[in-house]
């Protein structure tokens, strides 16, 4: 009988203590929606997440080579950075040719990357 | 004195019986790293470092200079210095937990140097009120520990390559590194902003200059995910995550986020690039595998291994790593004759869950060639593969997850090769 009272007022105590592992002590500070809004750089592939805007490719052309084509070379075939454009071949051939026009799954991938990286700073991004 | 008795082979090759090692009076001969001698010899007793008082104390002490050579190797863009790797030289380590100074790195834009002061974590989406934390109000959090190997998942991809690598082994399959982290069970804070129930990924990011982040399933966080502080024993260094880091136990090393500053509650992923563009398996299909996130049982022998040289024939201690991301490794076998027989190898206690575990097994060379290899079995009954039967299942172009059996052939000479069989 005492042993069976000891082993259920340890097993209560034992309990008692996992819960109490568990919990924290509520420390985060609440925020406000703006302040996520500024912190907050997710973009989904639905496009939530993107900012306002537009562009052309004659306009990315220009951006291009004077911002990116030191690293991932002419027209984006690749340099001391990934090769971006210009797939010669497919995913199935050996070796296959991953670009973001054959492998990559969408724009706002992309964006994200663009966004994120400051290329005035040439900082590598993603 | 080793008795032929103690000579019992269990297996080809010249295999003996693992608790052949538990015996007394075993010499096993030292295969050394060409270029060093180990046994130069000692002629001088009145030592320099017994003539007169040694150094004085040091704030953090350091390696020997006589073990200089035992680094990481790095490997930076030319155009990007922070964008590269950096290897453990697991070819150079016992036991189980890397040194602080040697695990392995990933950056994509260089190491930030994060005042604590200044860094917070903000948790935010599907959640009822979201959360800002500070570093300090973090330290008062319950805290718990976990001992678990972090390895990147394009770790061993030398081993896609047609023809066998020659490198040595951390420089090989270094891109994994095993150590005690501790901070907090992520779950505890996920319950403080209440989860909404339409949830199911959590996006993490870093404070980096990359701004890294990549997609979770929320109940791989709420399973046994840790906002680690330290990093055995002390604040985790800054090319390691600090001042916090996101341990994910098991899973690809990319989604250890370091530097951790947001997590995003979310319905979907984000589809960022380390989750579409990398970190994804092309299949011969053309089609690829996405969120593989689980790094399947491996093991490799560190020694003797590539670089090593056996000067004689005799008996020698091979001992290696072995590690699965799905639990713990209940059995690794050796084989000295290229696969045709295999012998079960010692595990060292305690063998933990999604840890490393060293293994060891005594091995009488006689001298002739022999190929070594290791497999690892873990919990699940999952076989480490032969590297024909992996690239058999997702081709060569996989890029991640290359997890075969590693052969290493040894030579007449004493001369270790990396072969495939
Ligand atoms: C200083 C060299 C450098 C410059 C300049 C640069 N990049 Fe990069 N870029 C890199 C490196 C290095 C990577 C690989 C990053 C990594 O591994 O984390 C990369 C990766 C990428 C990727 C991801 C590729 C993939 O397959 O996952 C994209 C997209 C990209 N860069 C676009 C750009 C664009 C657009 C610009 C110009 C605005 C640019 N980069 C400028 C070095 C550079």
């Amino acid at each position: 009988m005492y042993t069976l009272r000891l082993t259920v007022f340890l097993f209560c105590f034992v309990g008692f203590n996992i819960f109490a592992k568990e919990k924290g002590p509520n420390l985060g500070k609440s925020v406000s929606l703006t302040f996520i809004k500024q912190w907050d750089m997710d973009i989904f592939p639905d496009g939530k997440g993107l900012p306002k805007g537009d562009g052309t490719a004659t306009l990315g052309k220009d951006i291009y080579k004077k911002h990116c084509l030191s690293c991932h070379g002419v027209d984006g075939t690749g340099d001391s950075a990934d090769e971006l454009a210009g797939a010669n071949h497919t995913l199935t051939d050996n070796p296959p040719d991953q670009t973001i026009g054959t492998y990559l799954s969408g724009f706002t991938t992309l964006y994200h990357d663009f966004l994120k990286g400051q290329p005035e700073t040439y900082r590598v991004i993603f | 004195m080793t008795r032929q008795s103690d000579l019992q082979t269990v297996a080809g090759g010249g295999l003996l019986d693992r608790r052949v090692f538990l015996k007394k009076g075993l010499v096993f001969s030292i295969a050394a790293l060409t270029s060093e001698s180990l046994l130069a010899s000692i002629n001088d007793h009145h030592l320099p470092w017994m003539q007169k008082p040694g150094d004085t104390f040091s704030n953090y002490g350091q390696p020997s200079p006589h073990e200089r050579k035992t680094i990481r190797w790095t490997m930076a863009n030319r155009d990007a210095s922070g964008n590269g790797v950096s290897w453990t030289p697991l070819h150079d380590l016992e036991g189980t937990i890397t040194p602080n100074g040697l695990h392995f790195e990933r950056h994509h834009n260089g190491v930030p140097q994060i005042d604590p002061k200044q860094h917070q974590l903000l948790i935010h989406g599907s959640v009822k009120t979201p959360l800002l934390f500070d570093m300090d109000a973090l330290l008062h959090y319950p805290m718990t520990s976990t001992f678990c190997f972090i390895e990147c998942g394009g770790n061993s991809n030398a081993g896609w390559r047609d023809k066998p690598i020659q490198t040595v082994a951390g420089y090989f399959h270094g891109m994994a590194s095993c150590s005690e982290w501790t901070g907090i069970p992520l779950r505890i804070l996920l319950d403080e902003v209440e989860v909404k129930s339409q949830a199911k990924w959590i996006i993490a990011e870093g404070a980096d200059a990359s701004i890294m982040n990549v997609s979770i399933p929320l109940e791989k966080a709420k399973d046994d995910c840790i906002l680690a502080i330290y990093q055995n024993g002390e604040r985790i260094r800054p090319e390691n995550g600090y001042p916090l880091r996101l341990i994910v136990p098991g899973w690809e090393g990319v989604l250890n986020v370091k530097w951790l500053r947001r997590l995003h509650i979310s319905n979907k992923p984000t589809m960022s690039r380390n989750e579409t563009s990398k970190y994804t398996e092309l299949l011969p299909s053309g089609k690829a595998r996405q969120f593989t996130f689980v790094m399947e049982a491996k093991s490799i022998i560190t020694r003797p291994s590539y670089g090593y040289k056996l000067d004689n024939k005799g008996l020698y201690q091979i001992s290696g790593l072995a590690w699965s991301g799905r639990g713990k490794i209940i059995k690794v076998e050796v084989s000295a004759d290229g696969g045709k027989t295999w012998a079960e190898a010692e595990l060292q206690e305690p063998v933990l869950a999604k840890c490393f575990t060293r293994f060891r097994i005594p091995w009488n060379w006689n001298g002739d060639k022999a190929i070594l290899k290791s497999r690892a079995i873990d919990e699940t009954g999952y076989v480490q593969p032969e590297r024909n039967e992996l690239i058999s299942k997702t081709g060569k172009h996989s890029y991640f997850h290359y997890n075969a059996i590693v052969s290493w052939e040894v030579s007449n000479t004493g001369k270790i090769s990396h072969v495939y069989t």
